[in-house]
This record gives structure tokens, sequence and C-alpha cells, in this order.
């Protein structure tokens, strides 16, 4: 990968009064691929203790043309936590002169519950709604933090298209206070200082140039230099923590979950009759997983520290609700009466999420699930879900670091990774083309590991309607109708889904004339086609190893004969393996692909090999026969 | 429009109703009272897929003296719903938005919520407790109260009830009997006193099994406030006639494509308040008529007031504004081109100002009410016929024919008439034209505000024509392969998305890149041209030249003239419909090709000319292909005159879609000359 920072130069005697907004002021290497540039962005953050911290933030934006509009609006986020002491904010035109003024009052208070069902965050939003550019927006503001969990982080260049000019990131902290820092994808140092009983460390960076993403490329995250924060000791509502390594932020964690395991005496009842009869661990750990889906749902309630501390298992088997937290700390205290060890798994839940930082412990991720270590074996579960195979860990949560947590502190641990072979989707397809070219099929597909996580979805978190709807618009067919689905599925570590559909497609096949054209790969055409860009800069990122095998006989009208028949075709590179054949008798036709590929990054100087790789797919799955009529 | 007028239904219903009152039509659960027989309750025949049913739905509303010497609204609902499914878990999050406006405040009182379930063959109950109903801050004038069942699981029976209290007499509930889960009874009571003067909207598909209306004497206590001195207290008496609504088995209802809203098609209840008649006073008209509504809307600050202020604020900025203009209409082009290239529309579908003109002006932000006020404001400064005109966007459902139901309209243009020709003007988005609107208005009446004569104006999708011509030109190069040259106008609404999409970051880069991989085959896309792109004024062009080449290792080449413009889907995927069809414009889809025979080849087979008519004279589809020695040419044109279509059409429209895509993906044969 080209390095991100070679024309980085620092300039630390940058003045911030000296400054002036006027665009012409911006160097044209700051505009080349650029929407917008931070001309300046600081932020003092001075800790005053533990838990009390003052926050200020100046940022000066230019808005080069409308794509880098998100940058023109300003939101601010507070809390129980955090309280903004003041905001202002103004407007320049390009030559620098001001236009417009803004004050705290003027802005919008929004409420930032979403999807939750409550969450005492929310936002002041306000926005200058300018349209002559490029503008100039400048944005100040105090905030006054009691309660640390943990520092934003220092990230100069924020996406891509947008070049930063002069970013500058201090902390002042009291002389004993230790400030935890870590530099990713740089090297970038700061200036320490003393005076008093204060230090202070200043980080500063000039002139950065915009960068684009690419598709397939890597997140933001492993792209931008950017620099960690974290404390060490802190406090906040009360509970008091140290986070210097992952054996203390564990052991914190674990003592907001303290005596937050009690099970009402009805539960633990049901949890003895359960599984006293079984022998095998493993049969108890399933048995109770699927009380706890049976019995819970996820529901989102974020309030006070309830980003960390998980509701205690009695409120779950009260409301049987919770969210990641509740249902995960519920499900080890129903594991601990039945004699199991049930651990907690803090986690980033996503497919496009950034990876866990282990070599700096601060508070990260989204989500949490548990385990259950079986020796050398381990039981991961996903507690928020009623469907979920115990054991499976997919796109979701999948292949990624985490942070397991237990009385000794937490440890860095791994999810699961799947392979080409366990992400399988296999399937047989007997179908009839009519006179008319229209297309009757009986399509069986087995789907196994990650392939089987959509027609999970559609089996078991879809109603009916929704099904249907989804199945008559998941194909790439001219008319057509799915009017029977039947599903099947077997849980396991490795779960299955064996799915049935009924297919009825209007001209599937184009009746020219005398002659017939049929794709005989009917589902599965490759549909990546990637834009020969002149120069590639970042790695192709493909995620995940999947298997792709179609058997299919199509029945055809009698009377013709083959015109155009494609070749076999069989490619075995690193990309991936991919073979296709078909044959054609006088009633039918049949077609035979085999597809895989494995999750791998390849340098940008593959890159022109790769789109000839997919063009090659894209062409031989689209490609037709054409038969003519005998005459 | 299925908006039908209350009285007529009333008398009829009325009549019947009164003579077979009966033990069936009385609702069919007892509130609070949950046995185990209850948990067989299914939607059964109505829906056996439903995640969950509404087993009843109960609301009645009143008038009830205050304190303050007026009347509140007192709206109970309760309602009892059965989990059927885990699909069906979202229903047990319930939500109750409450409006605030200063000191008056709507609010929910005594709410109960119990979910019940059935352990061991016998029932558990499961109460709601206080500390998890939650108050959520949405806006200024609007809170939501939210709660979620407890103890969730399939088959789980949950009712709830509240009283929700209003000081806005016009907040009368309105009431769905339908909604997204099947309901198996459905009622609603307003005990109307006679002094309170509403008018009833009902609309929907579907019958009523009770509609009656029933009469009574009630003392009315009310209490106005003495201030120094001591409160006062009223009583008196007066009829209050009793409304009672029901439906049964009704069932759910669910959105399709091309709709302009689902809420057109719920059977609902709403009411308009029309006037006050207290015993010995004079009637008092609260809804007015289309003429006190223009009147009201052109005085009101919050709308018109500033319209036909001198507005001297513009004086000297108008002349910059309108320089070099000669004659009104350029005057009106340059005006309107000034508001839509230096304001921000921030939001669309208000109907008020949000800040006077004068800092509308400054601000160079705000609604598109703001916006197009301001537009009116200013032409009629520079003396040019201008009015404000309210409409209702196809989101939001339609206007009401008769009444001057003013809630019903969310937005508003400007209709300029210059040398006696009509335009209409919406500045709010930075790609549209002079004379355009965007195609969220064609949403039937509409309502010119004007000081003398105000009038309806219908922004019928049936009068917008969406056309498209596209001609392509293919010659054989010097080489082995085949030269094209590609150049369409799109239809304006085409345009408008394309010009809104190439503004963000890369857009004309992805709109390259898309074109390239959009086509099937070898195609080489180059020079690509976007005429007036930056020109909203303008009709965009697009144009670009294309390389094929023939694979030369078979002797045929198969070629679809459609090249990457044919339909290559449905667009009416669901197999049935039980709503009308609203597409948003009438479509003329013209296509042309023509093209030298590649060199080498021989045409060995040509798709057939055909042509098909829809609904005789409401369209056709034409594909004509004919050849000589060297050419072919090649037009398809897909001509709709309606945009609206009964369910009853849905047929022939998807059968007629359904052969455009066939058609269009048929092939030429070429056959390498021997």
């Amino acid at each position: 990968m080209k390095s991100i920072l070679s024309c980085l130069l620092l300039a630390v005697s940058f003045s911030l009064t000296a400054q002036s907004y006027n665009v012409a002021l911006i160097p044209d290497s700051l505009k080349k691929d650029a929407r917008a540039v931070v001309r300046e962005e600081e932020y003092i953050l001075e800790i005053k203790s533990p838990g009390k911290a003052v926050s200020k933030e100046h940022d000066i934006y230019t808005v080069l043309k409308e794509a880098g509009d998100a940058l023109g609006g300003y939101s601010s986020r507070y809390d129980k936590f955090i309280s903004i002491n003041s905001i202002s904010g103004s407007l320049y035109d390009s030559t620098g002169k001001e236009l417009k003024r803004m004050k705290k009052k003027d802005m919008e208070d929004v409420s930032a519950v979403g999807q939750n069902l409550m969450d005492d965050e929310r936002y002041k939003e306000y926005n200058f709604y300018c349209r002559i550019y490029p503008y100039t927006v400048d944005y100040q503001e105090e905030k006054d933090i009691d309660g640390i969990q943990g520092f934003e982080d220092w990230t100069p260049l924020y996406n891509s298209g947008i070049s930063t000019q002069h970013s500058k990131y201090v902390i002042i902290a009291p002389k004993e206070y230790q400030v935890r820092y870590k530099p990713v994808n740089c090297n970038f140092q700061p200036v320490i200082t003393e005076s008093g009983d204060k230090k202070t460390y200043t980080w500063e960076v000039s002139n950065l140039p915009a960068h684009t993403t690419e598709s397939y490329g890597p997140v933001w995250s492993e792209i931008a230099p950017h620099v960690l924060f974290a404390p060490s000791d802190f406090e906040a509502q009360g509970y008091k923590g140290n986070m210097s390594s992952w054996e203390n932020y564990g052991k914190f964690i674990n003592q907001l979950r303290q005596g937050r395991d009690v099970l009402p005496e009805d539960i633990k009842k049901k949890v003895h009759e359960l599984t006293d009869n079984l022998k095998d661990p493993r049969e108890k750990v399933y048995v109770l997983y699927d009380f706890l889906q049976k019995n819970t749902h996820y529901i989102s309630v974020q309030l006070g520290i309830g980003g960390w501390q998980p509701f205690p298992a009695d409120y779950v088997a009260a409301k049987r609700y919770g969210d990641c937290k509740a249902l995960s700390n519920y499900m080890i205290a129903l594991l601990k009466e039945a004699g199991i060890t049930g651990k907690y798994v803090e986690i980033w839940g996503g497919r496009d999420v950034p990876d866990w930082v282990d070599d700096f412990s601060f508070s990260q991720g989204n989500h949490v699930i548990s385990c259950v270590p079986m020796g050398k074996d381990t039981i991961w579960l996903e507690c928020t879900s009623q469907t979920e195979s115990p054991g499976f860990m997919g796109s979701f949560t999948g292949n990624r670091k985490a942070v397991l947590i237990d009385e000794d502190g937490g440890h860095i641990v791994r999810t699961p990774v799947y392979s080409a072979a366990d992400n399988l989707q296999c399937r047989i397809v007997d179908a009839t083309i009519g006179d008319e070219g229209n297309l009757d099929a009986e399509v069986d597909t087995k789907y196994t590991g990650i392939s089987q996580e959509y027609p999970h979805d559609l089996a078991d978190e879809y109603s009916a309607d929704d099904r249907t709807k989804a199945l008559n618009e998941l194909f790439n067919l001219p008319t057509y109708k799915v009017d029977k689905s039947r599903y099947e599925e077997q849980k396991g570590a490795i779960p299955i889904v064996k799915e049935n559909l009924h297919v009825i497609c209007q001209n599937y096949a184009t009746i020219s004339g005398r002659r017939l054209f049929i794709n005989p790969n009917l589902i599965d055409r490759s549909s990546r086609r990637l834009p020969a860009d002149s120069v590639r800069h970042y790695d192709f990122v493909e995620k995940y190893s999947f298997t792709h095998i179609d058997s299919i006989t199509i029945k055809i009208p009698l009377g013709y004969q083959p015109e155009a028949v494609p070749q076999d075709i069989a490619i075995d590179c690193k990309f991936g393996k991919y073979n296709a054949a078909v044959r054609v008798t006088p009633d039918k036709i049949i077609y035979y692909r085999r597809y895989e590929e494995s999750k791998s990054r390849f340098p940008p100087s593959d890159y022109p090999d790769l789109v000839k790789f997919y063009e090659r797919l894209y062409k031989a799955d689209n490609s037709r026969i054409v038969l003519v009529k005998k005459t | 429009m299925t908006i039908h007028n209350y009285p007529c239904i009333v008398v009829c219903c009325c009549i019947l109703a009164s003579m077979t009152v009966s033990a069936q039509d009385k609702i069919p659960v007892k509130f609070g009272k949950v046995t185990p027989a209850d948990f067989v309750v299914t939607a059964g025949g109505l829906d056996s897929s439903a995640d969950a049913v509404v087993v009843a739905d109960y609301g009645t509303s009143e008038f009830v003296g205050n304190v303050k010497g007026w009347f509140t609204l007192e709206f109970h609902h309760t309602r009892r719903i059965r989990i059927l499914k885990r699909a069906g878990f979202d229903a047990a999050n319930i939500t109750i938005p409450l409006f605030t406006a200063g000191n008056d405040v709507e609010k929910v009182d005594g709410l109960h919520a119990s979910t019940y379930t059935l352990e061991n063959g016998k029932v558990v109950e499961t109460k709601l407790d206080s500390k998890s109903i939650f108050t959520d801050k949405i806006s200024k004038n609007w809170i939501e109260e939210k709660f979620t069942f407890p103890a969730l699981k399939e088959g789980a029976i949950l009712e709830y009830s509240y009283t929700q209290t209003s000081p806005f007499l016009k907040n009368l509930q309105p009431w769905e009997f339908q909604g997204e889960y099947p309901c198996l009874w459905s009622e609603y009571q307003v005990d109307m006193p006679d002094f309170f003067k509403y008018v009833t909207l009902s609309q929907g598909y579907l019958p009523f099994k009770v509609n009656t209306r029933d009469t009574r004497q009630v003392n009315f206590h009310m209490t106005e406030p003495g201030g120094a001195d001591r409160d006062e207290q009223f009583t008196f008496d007066d009829n209050v006639v009793t409304h009672r609504w029901v439906m049964s088995n009704v069932p759910a209802l669910k959105e399709e494509p091309f709709t302009t809203t689902i809420d057109n098609y719920v059977s609902k209840i709403e009411f308009q308040l029309s006037a006050y008649k207290f015993p010995n006073m004079p009637y008092e008209d609260k809804m007015g008529s289309w003429i006190s509504l223009s009147e009201g809307l052109l005085k009101d600050d919050d709308f018109g007031g500033d319209l036909f202020r001198n507005n001297s604020w513009l004086d000297d900025d108008m002349k910059t504004i309108t320089k070099g203009a000669t004659g009104n209409l350029e005057k009106a082009r340059q005006i309107y081109a000034y508001v839509r290239d230096n304001f921000t529309c921030t939001s669309h579908g208000s109907l008020w100002l949000s800040n006077p003109l004068k800092t509308v002006y400054k601000n160079k932000n705000g609604s598109e009410a703001d916006l197009n006020l301001l537009l009116t404001a200013m032409l009629i400064h520079e003396k040019i016929q201008a009015d404000p005109v309210i409409l209702s966007t196809r989101a939001n459902g339609f206007t009401h024919p008769l009444y001057p139901l003013l809630s019903r309209f969310n937005y508003v243009i400007t209709r300029a008439t210059i040398d006696s020709t009509v335009y209409s003007l919406d500045a709010s988005e930075s790609w549209l034209a002079f004379g355009h609107l965007p195609s969220r208005c064609y949403n039937g009446g509409a309502r010119v505000l004007n000081k003398e004569r105000p009038y309806a104006a219908v922004l019928d999708a049936d009068s917008m024509m969406e056309g498209k011509t596209t001609l392509v030109f293919i010659t054989n190069d010097d080489k082995e392969g085949l030269a094209g040259h590609y150049q369409s106008l799109p239809g304006y609404v085409e345009s408008c998305d394309l010009r809104e999409s190439l503004k963000k970051e890369h857009g004309e880069k992805e709109y390259m890149k898309k074109l390239q991989t959009g086509y099937s085959g070898d195609a080489v896309v180059s020079n690509l041209m976007l005429d007036s792109l930056k020109l909203p004024d303008q009709p965009l062009g697009v144009e670009y030249d294309f390389k094929l080449t023939p694979d030369t290792t078979t002797d045929i080449y198969y070629f679809n003239p459609m090249m990457g413009e044919a339909h290559k889907e449905n667009p009416f995927k669901a197999a049935e419909r039980t709503y009308p069809v609203e597409m948003p414009y009438t479509m003329d889809e013209t296509y042309t090709m023509n093209m030298e025979i590649p060199k080498g080849y021989m045409v060995d087979e040509l798709p057939k000319s055909a042509k098909v008519l829809f609904n005789s004279d409401e369209g056709f589809f034409e594909y004509l292909i004919i050849k000589d020695d060297q050419r072919i040419q090649f037009r398809s044109r897909i001509k709709l005159m309606k945009a609206n279509y009964k369910p009853e059409d849905y047929n022939t429209l998807r059968d007629f879609f359904a052969y455009v895509v066939k058609k269009q993906s048929e092939q030429i044969v070429f056959k390498k000359i021997k």
C-alpha cells in the first residue's frame, strides 16, 4: 500500500490568531481531489481529574463544492456525562468576509434515540446552508465532561476527498496523570512541555492532501493516519477503574457486572429442570441457549453508564428483553446456575467495522456476545438472536479479535473463521422451457455457513409476505414469480439451510424467428465488473471465502439443434477457481458451474488482472446457447 | 378518489343499524379479563400468515368542561393484540405522539399495559412497570411516549389502555380501522356536543358493520379562572350525539410500488372543526370557504402577509437581479434562477413561513414555502402577476375536493401569469427549470390563492409526460470492429435525477463507470459529453462514442439492437393488485438505431417487427426493424397516455411490460460470409 504520509510536513509554527479565511490561501496540492478542506482543527482537552475534563474545539472548514456540504453543518453530542457550555459559529465567503453568525440558541435540539427504545444521548445541530462555493465555516465549542470513559481519537484526515491544512490535538493534564496514546498508520509524536503542576502534550500536522477510497478497498481506519488516546485511571458515575492494560480494563467491566447475575427462583428452578439430567456440558449449553432464544428478545435502552453496564439478570428474567450486554449477562447467569462458566466478550459487530486494536487497551467495539470455553474448543453465543445456531459466528461477529472478560481481567481472543468449504451454496435446478420460451423450474439449494445467512433470515426473520416479496425481487430474471418456497434448517457450528423454490419465468428464453436464445446459468451470474481504473492505490480486499456449485438441467422444446454453445471454461488462479461446462442433447441442456473464492487481499499491482478475471467470469456467466429450428 | 361525503353514508346506515342492534354488534372481548380460551384467537380466515392480530381496538372521544372556562378533548383508547409469530414482536412497541404548543400540551394519563401468557394452562399477567415508560422529545412541538411490552413470547396477548387529553379542539382524534396487522374488531365512538360542529370524513374500500348515532342530554361543568377574583363555576345542558362506527375482520393493508401513498386507501375516519353553536349565541363558522381560506392565508403573517407590503428591502437587490432583462418573462426567469441558485431548501413539505420574508432573504435558506413565497413576493415587487399555490404532495395524500381543509395541504409553489401564459414555479430544487414542477406536486387538487378570485388548479400526473428520445449510429470502422455514436435526450424527470446524481463526489466519474460496466459485451465507451448539465433551464443531452468488436472466432454474431437501453425487468413484479396503480407520469420513449451491417457478415435473421396496443387507444409498443444490403434500421417506441390505472388494469399493464421486456431482448443474427 502506498504510504499516505509521503507528503507530510510538520509546521509547528502555524499561528491560529493570524488566521485568514481567504480561500486563496489554500495550496493547490490540497485542492486536488478534494471536496472540502480542513483549514484548521484544534482540539484541546484539559483533564482536571480522572473523572473530569473540559474540551475546547475549534474547526475551520472550507467547502469547495456541493459534495463537501457535510462539513458545512455542525453536530454536537451531549448526554449525562457531556454538557455543552458554549458553541458559536460563523460563515465566510471565499474572500474571507464574514457573512453570518450562529449561537447555541440558534441550534436545533435533536433526539438520538433512533432504533433504540430509549437513549439519553441528544444532539445540537446547525447548518448555514450556504450555496455559493467555495465557502468557509468556523465553529467553536466548549464542553464539560463529568465521567470519563475514553477520549476522542485524532484523525486529521477525516474522510475520502477531504484534505487538511492544519490540525492540532492538545492534552493538558496534571503532571502525575498518565496520558496514554498510540499512533496508528503513522508515527505522530507529541511535543511535551511542563509548567507548574501541569503537563501539555501537543500533536500537530500540516498539509495532508486528500485521498480517495476505492471500491473493494480497505476501511478508512486502516488507511488514515490517526492517534488513539485513553486514560489510565478514570472515574464515571461513582465507578473507578484503570484501563492501562487489558487486565485492568477487564477487571473494571467485571466490577460493573458485580451482583448482576442473580436469577429469580423460578428461573433457577427452570435451569435445573432443563439441565440436571444432561451429562454432556455441551448439551447443557445448547439447551440453555435455546431457552434464552425462546424467552427473550432484543430491546435497547441506553441510559447513564448503560453503554458499559448490563441490566441485571433479574431485569431480563422479568421483562424477557434486553440489549446485547443484558442478554449476554443473563445467558452467563443461566450457565452459572447449571455449573458452567460462560464469558462476557466485547466485540465489533457488523460487516464493515474497524479491526479490534489489541495492543492498546481502551474501550472500543459496539457489541457484546458470550462464549463458553470447552477445552480447546469454544462455543460462541450471539445472545440477541432468537434463531442463530449456537457456536456460529457469521459475517456479523466472525473472523475478528475481541476482548473476553472474566474475573482475571480482559483477554484478547479470536472468533472463528470459515473456509470456502464451510460457506457453501450448492444448487440443483430441474427446469423445463416450453414452446413459448417460458420457464418452469424447481430450484433446490443447500446453503451452509455464511452463505446460509440470507436464506436463514428469509426463513426465520421475515414475515410470510415480506419473504414472498423478497424472493420475487431477488433474481435477475425478466418477469417471474416464485410461487412456492420451503425451508428446512439444521442448527450446528456450521448451520445448514435447505431451500426449495418453484419459479415460473415468462419468456426466459428469447425466441427470435427460428432461433431460441437460452442462458443456461439461471440464477447465479457474476455481476461484478470492476472499472478499469488507471491507477489503483490500495489493496483489493475479498472478505469472505465461499464455494458456489450449480447443476442445472433444462428440458427444451423438440425440433431444435444447437447453433452456438458456450465453450467449457476452467480458470484456476490466485483470485479464484471457476469452471463451467454445458452439454446440449436433443431434449435437454445440462449445465454445471463451480466457483470458489478465498478470503484474501491482493496488492494494487494485481488489480489489472483482477479486472480481467471478473470480466471473464461475467462473460462466461452471461453467455448463451443458441438453438435453431431444424429445417 | 375515495373520500366520501359523510352525511349520505350516515343517513342510510343509521336506519339500518337502529333496526338490527343485536349481540353481534357488541365488542367481542372483555378488556382486562383474559381467559385460556382467548389464546386460540388467530387472524384465521382473514390472513393465515399474519404475524400478529389486533383482537380488539376500541376508542372513545368526548368533550369535557375544564378549569380554563373551555373544553378539553378526552380520548380513551384500549387495545388488545395477540402475537402469533416472532416476526410480530414489533407490534409490542407502542408509541403515542403528543402535540405541544407552549403551555398547551397533550398528555397521557392512566397508561396501563399488561402481557398475558399461558403457562401450564394458567393465564399469567405481567404488568408494565412505570419506569419502563419513556418520553422522547422529538421536536419543539412533538413528544413521544414510548414503551414495549414485557415478558413477550409467541402466542402472548397484549393489552393496553390510556387516556389522552388535548386542549386542541382541532385535534379530535381520527381513527384508522385498518393497519399493519389484521384486525378483528375496530370500534370508535365520539360524543359530539351540539355546540361544536365537525365535518366527518371517511375513506377506504371497506364497509362499516355498525354506523349509528344516538342523542342524549349531558350536563357540562366548567370553571372560569377569576384571576384576582374568585373562580366562576358554570354548568349547562346540551344535546350530545354519540356516533358509533365499527368495522370487523379488517385485513391488513400493504404498500405496493407505484402508489402515491397508502394513506389514501386506509379505511379511516377523521374530523374537521367547522363551527361553534352555543345556546343563545350566534353561529360561529370555523371552517370557512375556499374564499375565506384564501383571504386568511394571504393576510396571515406566517403565510402571505408580507406579499403585498412594499418590501422596500428588495428595492436595491432587485435591480441587480433583473439587470439586463427585457420584458416581464425574462425578468421572471432571472428572479426564479436567482432564488433557485442562491438559496438552499432545508425541508420540503411545509405550508407556513418559518421566518418573515426579509429574514428568509437574508438567511438564503428556508423551507419550500419560505422560498416560493419569497419568489412570489419578488415577482410581485416587479409588478409581475404572481399567486401562491398550495397543494398536497403525492406522499402526503389527496386534498379534499369540497371542504376547505387546510390541514390536507403541505406544499407551496408559485404561479406567475405573464402575457396571459401561466407558469408554475418551484424554486426549491437546484435542478428544476422555469415553468416545471417536481413530480411530487402532481397529485390532483391544488389551490391558487388570489385576492380577487381564488380557484382550483388540477395538477394531474396524467398531464405530465416523460418523453425520451435516443439515437444510435453504428458504422464499420477501419479495422474489424464497429464504431458507434450514442445520443440521447432523456425525459424531464430522468434529466433531473441525473443532474442530482452527477453533483455527488466523483458523480461524473461514477456515471462513466456505470455506462462502461452497464454495457453488455465488449463495448468500450469514450468521449462522454453531457450537454447543459449545469443549465437546468435547458434540456439535458447525453452523448458518447463506443466501439464494438465482434468475436471473430465464431461464425455467428448475435446483436441486440436495443444495446444497453432495453427494459430488462418488468417493473410490475407483484402478481396481483388491490388498489390503483399511480405512476408519476405518462411516457413516450423512442429508441432509434441505424447500423451498417458488419464487414464480412450478412444478416441471417432479424427479429420480427411488431406493434401492440394498450387498452386499444391508451398506448402502444412498437418494434420496427428493416434492412437492405448495407444497413439495418430499427425503432422501438413505448407510449402510455395515462399515469393512473384502476386495479382491474393491473394485469394488462403487467402483460404489456412483460411483452416489452421479451421483445426488447431479441437479437439480430449475423453470419460470416464464407
